[in-house]
C-alpha cells in the first residue's frame, strides 16, 4: 500500500476491485465504514456479488480477466473521450506525472494490438525513450512560458487520449459483459468525487488483479487513473495492494525472491563481474531530468552496508566487501516459481525446502507441482501442522511405492510461540511477544516444536560443521564466511536479527559501536552494515521502534498516521509520495486532510517524502536545487508512461484461456504478446481458445472463514464449521442448463484436471450470465482453500481448486494466471 | 414464581443493537461466542450456502443467517441477520419454566439466565415459548443459549461477540442509549434509500434488529428458514 | 519482556454473579467452567501479537497461564483493529491449543508408505548431508560465459510469508550463503 489501512477512512469514494475486502480482509471495512460516514461511497466491481458488494452502494460485474478494458474505460472517460468533459487535477498532472514528456514516434508505436521494439515474447524498451535533447534531458510540451503543458501532439498525454479513445462504452461492454449504464455510473461515481484537488478516491485491489497475464498491467491502469486524479500521495488515495500473508510485505521487503536482494537492491547477473560494475548496472545512473532526485542512486552505499551484514569482518573494501560471495543469476533466465516447478519437473533440481508454505495447494496447476516433487531426491518440509505438500507421496493420484523423494517434516512454532515482528501491507512493521512456549509432544518430552530460527540456526550449524571437515569441498567460502552470530549474543535472537536488519556503526576493525540511527546514514566505505536498508531505523538506539504502542489522538491526528505506534518503512514515512500531496508552493490540495505542508521554513506532518523544499518558492518562481515528489522513479515523476516488459501503457488482452478466440480490441494479439507459455507436453495443457470444451469461465478465492491453502484454518475446528468443504458458484441460469440442483455434488473439470475437482454446487443469483460479443458467457468460482489432509487424511478427496489452475503468468512478476481460466462443470455420477 | 422480573435499574438494563446494514457476515460474532464461552464444534456440511451451522446449537448461541433476494428495483439483496437469543423483556421461556430458578433475569442487565436447573425442564416447552426458536438441549440434559456474555459485562467489558465485531454492526450497552442510537440509525438508513427500514421487536427485546429491507427478505428464525 | 502484566477485568465475577440474585443459588457464568476461566484469566500473563493470517496487521492480546493460552482476543489499545477482530482472528485460540499441531519430527523414507519418527538430533545433520551432496553435485563457480556465478540450481526454496520478518531475513541470509537462486515464496503463489 501506498497509503494504509486508517488511511481508508480519509477517502471520499472507494473502488474494490481485484479484491473482496469484506471477505478476505474483513478489518478494513472498519476503515471503509469512517470514509461512509463522511460521506464516501463504496464501489464494488467483482465476476461475483460478494458479501463485499452486499454492503457496496454500487455494484458492477465484470468477466473475469477484463479488468484493463473496464479501467480502459474510465481512463477514456477521465480524459473526455466518453462524456466528452475532462476530469483530471490539471496541476497534478502537469507538474507530477510525465504526461509532458515528448514521446519519440520516430521509434515509438502502437500498431496491430503490439509496440514496438517486440521480438519474440520480448520487448526492446529502448523503443519507447522519450526525446532528448542534445545533453541527454528529455524533452516536454511546454506552454508559452516554458511550462510543462500537455498539448504537444507527441506528449504522452496526447498518446494517451488516442491511445483510449477505442475504449467506448459499447467496446468495453462487449468485453466485460458489464452493462453500458453500469460502467457510466461506476465512472462517474468514482472519478466525479475524486478528480477535484481536495477530493481523494482509493483503490483497493488484491490477488484479483495480480493473478493475471496482465496483472502488474491491471495495476499500471489504476496508477494512471490515479496519476491523473491527482489521488497519490494524498490522504485517502493512493493504490493499496490488500495483500495476502500476514508477512508477505516484510517477506518481500526482505527477498525471499530469486530477483531481489533486501531492501529491492538487484539479484547479481552473471555479466556485473564486480561491485563496481554492479554499482554502475543495478541503479538509473541519469535521469534526464535535472529536477530529478533518482534515490535509487544511493544503491552502493546500501548494497555495502547488505554485505557487510552478511559476510562481517571478512567483507572489506579491498575485497569488493565479498561480492563475488553472493550467488548470480544468467542474464535473461527467469528463476521465478513457475520456472522453478519446470525445472523440477525436467530432474535437474535434487531438494527443496517448502518452509511455511504448501505449494501442493497454493501453486497454480498443482498436478504438476505435486508430480515435479516426485522428482526430488529429498524434500523438506517446515509448518505447524500436517500438510498437502508433506504428505504429497501419498496424495489422490500418487503411488508411495513409486515415489523416491525423502521427505522431512519439521514441527515449527505458531506467532504466539516466539518473538519477533511482521509486517502488514500499510507498511508498519510490528513487534510480538512469546507467549508459551512452542508445543511438546505429549507422549514423548524430547519431540516438540521450535522457533524457526532455532532450526535454521541448527541447519546451518550442521551444514558449515561439514564444510569445515572437508578440506575439498566446492566453494565453502560463502559458507564459512557467513556473519552467524546471532544465537550466543547478549539479546535474544531476534532481537540480535533486528538490531543486525537495522545496522550499525563499525569501527575500523569492523566491531559496531553502535545502531545506526538512520538510512540517510549508511555509508559506502564499510563503515556501516544494514541487512535491509530499508528497515534502518526499525531498531535503533532509541530502541525497538518496531514495538512502540502510543496510537495517536485524533484530536492531533485527524487523518490517523499514528507516527508513534509501531514503525513503517521508509524511514517511519507513512504515506509515500507524500510531496504530491501538496501544491507546487507546499500547501496541501485539501487542508483538513494535511498529511505535509510547508510553513514556509520547514515540512510539518508525516515524513516528506525526500525532504526537498517545494518546487516553487513563496513568490511563485521555481527554484534551483530542489525535487520533484516522485524521489523513487528515475525522472522523479509519476509515471502515467511507464516502461514494462509487456508495453509501456495497458491494452486489454484476453486471458490464456478465454472464451474468446479473439481479441475484441480488433487486433491480432489475443494474448499478452510478452508471456511465456511452457510447452503443453510438459503437464501444461491449455483450453483452447473460445472452445467447446471448457465453455465456463472459472476465478479462484479466498473465503474469510480459512486462509489461503486452509492449512491452518482447516486444523481449526470452529473454522471448519462454518465452511466445511469445497463448492463452486454458479448462477441458477447455468444450473438449469446442466442440470444441477442447489447443493448437489458436482465436478469441474479443466484442461489441467480432466477428471474433475469434487465440489459441492452453490447454485446462487449473485453469479449472472454474461454478454461477451453479444454470446452469453457463463462464469463460475472456486476456493483454492481446501485439500485432501485436512481435516482428515483422505486421498480420495479431489478438492483443492488450484489442480484447475494454470501456472503460466504475467511476463513481469511470472504470477500465475488463477484468476481467469476456463472449465467444465457435470453432475457427479 | 417467588421472584418475578427484576425490574431494571436506573440505567434500565442494557441492549444490543445489530445493525444489518452494516453486517458483512464474517461472522467472527459466531467465533467469538465459541471462543470466550468454550463452546463445542458443530459437524457441518455445505448445503449449498455459506450458511453453517444450519441451526442453532447447544453449542451454536450466535448464527448469522444468509438470504438473497432480488429487489423490484433488479438489484440483489443478499442480506445477513443475526439468530440468537433476543433476550425478552417480558420473557416467555422463564415464564413457561415450571422449576424455580431455572430461568432467571439478571437485575443489572436484564439477561435472561439459563441455569443448571433447565435440566429439569421440559424442552419442547420451553423451546415453544419462545417467540424465536433459540433454547437447544445439550447432552447434559441442559438447555443452553445466548447468556448476554454477562460475566463479561459485569467486569466492564464487552460481550465477545459484540467486541470482535469489525464493522461496528454489532453495539452494545445502556438500553437507553441503544434505544436512542437505533432511532438515530433507522433514520439514517431511511434516508439512505431505504424507506422501509425498520427496528424489529424494540419494545419487547434487549437484542434490536435494525433492517434495511422487508423482514422477509431475512431468514428471522430456525421456524422460518 | 517490555510487557507490565495487566489486571484483565476490573473485579471478581463471583462477586459480581452472586449479587444478582439474591436467592441464594448460581448463576450460569459463575459456575462450572467460566468460574474456573475468570479465575484464571485474573491470574493470567497478557501478551501482545499480531494476528499471523491476513496483512492488515490486527493487534490481539493473549492471556496465557501455566504455558497455556487460555483465551485470545482483540487488542483495543490497537489503532487498526480497535479491539475487533474477523472470524479467523476470534479462533486463534485454537491455533495454540490443537491437538493437531506438529511436536515430533518426522522422516518418509524413498518408497515408504508410512512416515516414521525422527529425533531433532537425527533429523538435522541427515538433512545437512543432504544439502551438502546436492550443492557439491550442482554447485557452479563459473557460467558458460565463464563469469563467476557461484551458484546451485540443484536446490530450491519456497517461503514463506508466514515467517517473522527476523526469520526471513536470516533464512535468505542462509539460502544465499548455500548459493541458491531458486528462492520464491508466497508473493508469487
Amino acid at each position: 500500500m501506498t497509503n494504509h489501512w486508517i488511511d481508508i477512512g480519509n477517502s471520499d469514494v472507494i473502488i474494490v476491485m481485484g479484491s473482496n475486502a469484506a471477505e478476505n480482509h474483513p478489518i478494513s471495512m472498519r476503515w471503509v465504514n469512517r470514509a461512509r460516514e463522511s460521506g464516501a461511497k463504496l464501489i464494488s466491481v467483482d465476476p461475483r456479488f460478494t458479501r463485499t458488494s452486499a454492503v457496496a452502494d454500487i455494484y458492477a460485474p465484470l468477466r473475469s480477466g477484463t479488468d484493463i478494458a473496464f479501467l480502459g474505460g474510465m481512463i477514456n472517460y477521465i480524459l473526455g473521450g466518453i462524456g466528452g468533459t475532462e476530469h483530471i487535477q490539471t496541476e497534478y498532472v502537469k507538474e507530477y506525472t510525465n504526461a509532458s514528456f515528448l514521446l519519440d514516434r520516430t521509434k515509438f508505436s502502437f500498431d496491430d494490438g503490439v509496440f514496438s521494439g517486440l521480438t519474440g515474447n520480448t520487448y526492446d524498451q529502448g523503443a519507447w525513450a522519450f526525446q532528448t535533447d542534445g545533453a541527454g534531458e528529455i524533452l516536454k510540451s511546454v506552454d508559452g512560458d516554458g511550462k510543462w503543458s500537455l498539448d504537444d501532439p507527441n506528449c504522452v498525454y496526447q498518446f494517451l487520449k488516442t491511445h483510449y479513445s477505442r475504449y467506448t462504452l459499447e467496446m468495453v461492454s462487449g468485453i466485460t459483459g458489464t452493462p453500458q449504464e453500469k460502467l457510466l455510473e461506476v465512472y462517474q461515481a468514482y472519478v466525479d468525487n475524486c478528480y477535484q484537488p481536495d477530493k481523494a478516491g482509493t483503490i483497493m485491489y488484491a490477488m484479483g488483479w495480480t493473478q493475471h497475464t496482465v496483472g502488474a498491467q491491471n495495476i499500471r491502469t489504476m496508477s494512471i487513473i490515479q496519476l491523473l486524479l491527482g489521488n497519490i500521495g494524498v490522504a485517502g488515495g493512493g493504490v493499496n495492494a490488500l495483500r495476502g500473508e500476514s508477512n508477505v510485505q516484510g517477506s518481500t521487503d526482505h527477498c525471499l525472491l530469486f530477483h531481489i536482494l533486501p531492501g529491492y537492491l538487484k539479484t547479481p547477473q552473471d555479466n556485473w563481474t564486480d561491485l563496481a560494475t554492479y554499482n554502475e548496472s543495478a541503479r538509473p545512473l541519469t535521469t534526464g531530468e535535472p529536477r530529478s532526485l533518482n534515490w535509487w542512486k544511493k544503491t552502493p552505499l546500501y548494497m555495502a552496508s547488505f554485505l557487510k551484514s552478511m559476510y562481517g569482518t571478512a567483507a572489506n573494501p579491498d575485497n569488493d566487501f565479498r561480492y563475488d560471495w553472493l550467488p548470480k543469476i544468467d542474464v535473461g533466465v527467469n528463476y521465478a516459481w513457475q520456472p522453478l516447478f519446470d525445472a523440477m519437473y525436467n530432474g535437474t533440481v535434487k531438494g527443496m525446502f517448502a518452509w511455511g508454505q504448501n505449494p501442493a495447494c497454493s501453486s497454480g496447476n498443482a498436478n504438476k507441482v505435486r508430480q515435479a516433487m516426485a522428482k526430488l531426491d529429498w524434500l523438506v518440509c517446515v509448518n505447524i501442522y500436517p500438510t498437502e505438500t508433506a504428505e504429497f507421496w501419498r496424495g489422490p493420484g500418487m503411488n508411495p511405492a513409486d515415489i523416491n523423494t525423502e521427505v522431512f517434516e519439521l514441527p515449527c512454532a505458531a506467532s504466539v510461540e516466539k518473538e519477533g515482528s511482521i509486517t502488514n501491507s500499510g507498511r508498519w512493521a510490528q513487534w510480538r511477544y512469546k507467549a508459551v512456549d512452542p508445543p511438546v509432544n505429549p507422549d514423548d518430552e524430547n519431540q516438540k516444536a521450535k522457533p524457526d530460527s532455532e532450526i535454521m540456526n541448527e541447519l546451518f550449524l550442521a551444514v558449515k560443521a561439514l564444510y569445515e571437515a572437508d578440506s575439498a569441498a566446492t566453494f565453502p567460502d560463502s559458507i564459512l564466511g557467513l556473519k552467524w552470530d546471532y544465537f550466543d549474543g547478549p539479546d535474544i535472537p531476534s532481537v540480535m536479527l533486528a538490531k543486525e536488519i537495522n545496522g550499525y556503526n563499525l569501527d575500523e576493525e569492523g566491531n559496531p559501536t553502535g545502531l545506526v540511527e538512520k538510512f540517510t546514514l549508511l555509508a559506502e566505505d564499510g563503515t556501516t552494515s544494514s541487512g535491509n536498508w530499508l528497515y534502518c531505523q526499525s531498531y535503533n538506539e532509541d530502541g525497538n521502534n518496531m514495538a512502540r504502542r502510543i496510537a495517536s489522538d485524533p484530536a492531533t491526528d485527524p487523518i490517523g498516521l499514528n507516527s508513534e505506534w509501531a514503525w513503517c518503512w521508509p524511514i517511519n514515512r507513512r504515506i509515500i509520495y507524500n510531496r504530491a500531496s501538496v501544491d507546487v508552493l507546499g500547501t496541501p490540495w485539501n487542508e483538513s486532510r494535511r498529511v505535509i505542508a510547508w510553513t514556509g521554513e520547514r515540512w510539518e506532518g508525516d515524513v516528506p517524502d525526500g525532504g526537498a523544499v517545494p518546487l516553487k518558492d513563496a513568490d511563485g518562481n521555481y527554484r534551483e536545487g530542489t525535487y520533484l515528489p516522485f524521489i523513487m522513479r528515475q525522472h522523479g515523476v509519476g509515471q502515467i508512461f511507464g516502461p514494462m516488459k509487456d508495453g509501456p501503457v495497458p491494452e486489454h488482452y484476453e486471458p490464456l484461456e478465454s472464451p474468446l478466440a479473439a481479441n475484441p480490441m480488433g487486433h491480432a494479439q489475443r494474448l499478452n504478446p510478452a508471456v511465456y507459455v511452457p510447452p503443453a507436453e510438459e503437464m501444461n495443457a491449455v483450453a483452447t481458445p473460445g472452445g467447446t470444451e471448457y465453455p465456463i469461465v472459472c476465478s479462484s478465492y479466498r473465503l474469510t472463514e480459512h486462509w489461503q491453502t486452509g492449512v491452518m484454518t482447516r486444523w481449526t475446528p470452529w473454522l471448519n464449521e462454518l465452511q466445511p468443504e469445497m463448492f463452486v458458484e454458479m448462477s441458477e441460469e447455468l444450473a438449469a442448463e446442466k442440470g444441477i440442483a442447489n447443493g448437489d455434488r458436482v465436478l469441474v473439470k479443466s484442461a489441467r484436471e480432466t477428471d474433475g475437482v469434487q465440489a459441492v454446487a452453490i447454485v446462487t443469483k449473485r453469479f449472472k450470465p454474461f454478454t461477451i460479443q453479444g454470446q452469453t458467457v457463463h462464469q463460475v468460482g472456486v476456493p483454492w482453500c481446501f485439500g485432501w489432509v485436512a481435516p482428515a487424511m483422505d486421498s480420495t478427496r479431489v478438492t483443492s481448486g488450484n489442480l484447475l489452475t494454470p501456472n503460466v503468468g504475467d511476463p513481469n512478476t511470472r504470477i500465475p494466471e488463477s484468476k481467469a481460466f476456463m472449465v467444465d462443470i457435470e453432475k457427479e455420477a | 414464581m417467588a421472584q418475578e422480573i427484576i425490574a431494571p435499574g436506573p440505567s434500565n438494563g442494557k441492549s444490543y443493537l445489530c445493525d444489518t446494514t452494516k453486517c458483512i457476515a464474517c461472522r467472527s460474532c459466531q467465533v467469538a461466542c465459541k471462543q470466550w464461552n468454550e463452546l463445542d464444534t458443530v459437524h457441518t456440511t455445505n448445503r449449498g450456502t455459506y450458511e453453517n451451522p444450519h441451526d442453532l446449537a447447544w453449542c451454536c448461541w450466535a448464527l448469522i443467517r444468509f438470504k438473497e433476494t432480488e429487489r423490484p428495483d433488479g438489484t440483489l439483496a443478499w442480506d445477513f441477520l443475526r439468530n440468537s437469543c433476543r433476550h425478552c423483556i417480558d420473557a416467555p421461556c422463564k415464564q413457561a419454566a415450571e422449576h424455580e430458578g431455572s430461568i432467571t433475569i439478571d437485575a443489572e442487565t436484564g439477561a435472561v439466565i439459563f441455569n443448571e436447573g433447565t435440566k429439569d425442564e421440559s424442552y419442547s416447552k420451553i423451546r415453544l415459548a419462545c417467540p424465536f426458536d433459540n433454547p437447544r438441549q445439550g447432552p447434559d440434559g441442559r438447555l443452553y443459549k445466548c447468556v448476554m456474555c454477562y460475566d463479561r459485562v459485569h467486569n466492564g467489558e464487552l460481550p465477545a461477540c459484540v467486541k470482535a465485531c469489525p464493522t461496528d454492526a454489532l453495539t452494545f450497552g445502556d438500553r437507553d442509549e441503544i434505544l436512542a442510537t437505533a432511532e438515530a440509525r433507522l433514520e439514517e438508513v431511511k434516508a439512505d434509500g431505504f424507506p422501509n427500514a425498520t427496528i424489529l421487536d424494540k419494545r419487547d427485546v434487549r437484542l434490536l434488529l435494525l433492517l434495511a429491507d422487508p423482514a422477509s427478505y431475512y431468514i428471522l428464525s430456525t421456524r422460518e428458514g | 519482556m517490555l510487557l507490565t502484566r495487566r489486571e484483565f477485568l476490573k473485579t471478581s465475577a463471583v462477586t459480581a454473579g452472586v449479587a444478582i440474585t439474591g436467592m441464594g443459588f448460581a448463576l450460569y457464568p459463575v459456575e462450572a467452567h467460566a468460574a474456573e476461566l475468570r479465575k484464571n484469566l485474573e491470574e493470567a500473563t497478557q501478551t501482545w501479537t499480531i494476528c499471523p493470517y491476513c496483512a492488515v496487521g490486527c493487534g490481539f492480546v493473549v492471556h496465557s497461564s501455566g504455558g497455556k493460552v487460555i483465551n485470545i482476543e482483540g487488542d483495543s489499545e490497537h489503532p487498526i483493529n480497535q479491539g475487533t477482530a474477523c472470524s479467523k482472528g476470534s479462533s486463534l485460540y485454537q491455533m495454540a491449543n490443537n491437538e493437531n499441531r506438529l511436536t515430533t519430527v518426522r522422516y518418509r523414507a524413498a518408497g515408504a508408505t508410512e512416515w516414521q519418527e525422527l529425533t531433532w538430533e537425527e533429523a538435522i545433520p541427515m538433512i545437512a548431508e543432504r544439502i551438502k551432496t546436492a550443492r557439491d553435485a550442482t554447485f557452479e563457480t563459473t557460467n558458460a560465459e565463464g563469469n563467476t556465478v557461484n551458484r546451485t540450481t540443484g536446490i530450491g526454496s519456497l517461503g514463506s510469508a508466514a515467517l517473522d520478518n527476523e526469520e526471513c531475513w536470516l533464512y535468505q541470509k542462509f539460502l544465499r550463503a548455500l548459493g541458491l537462486v531458486y528462492i520464491e515464496h508466497q508473493a508469487r503463489n
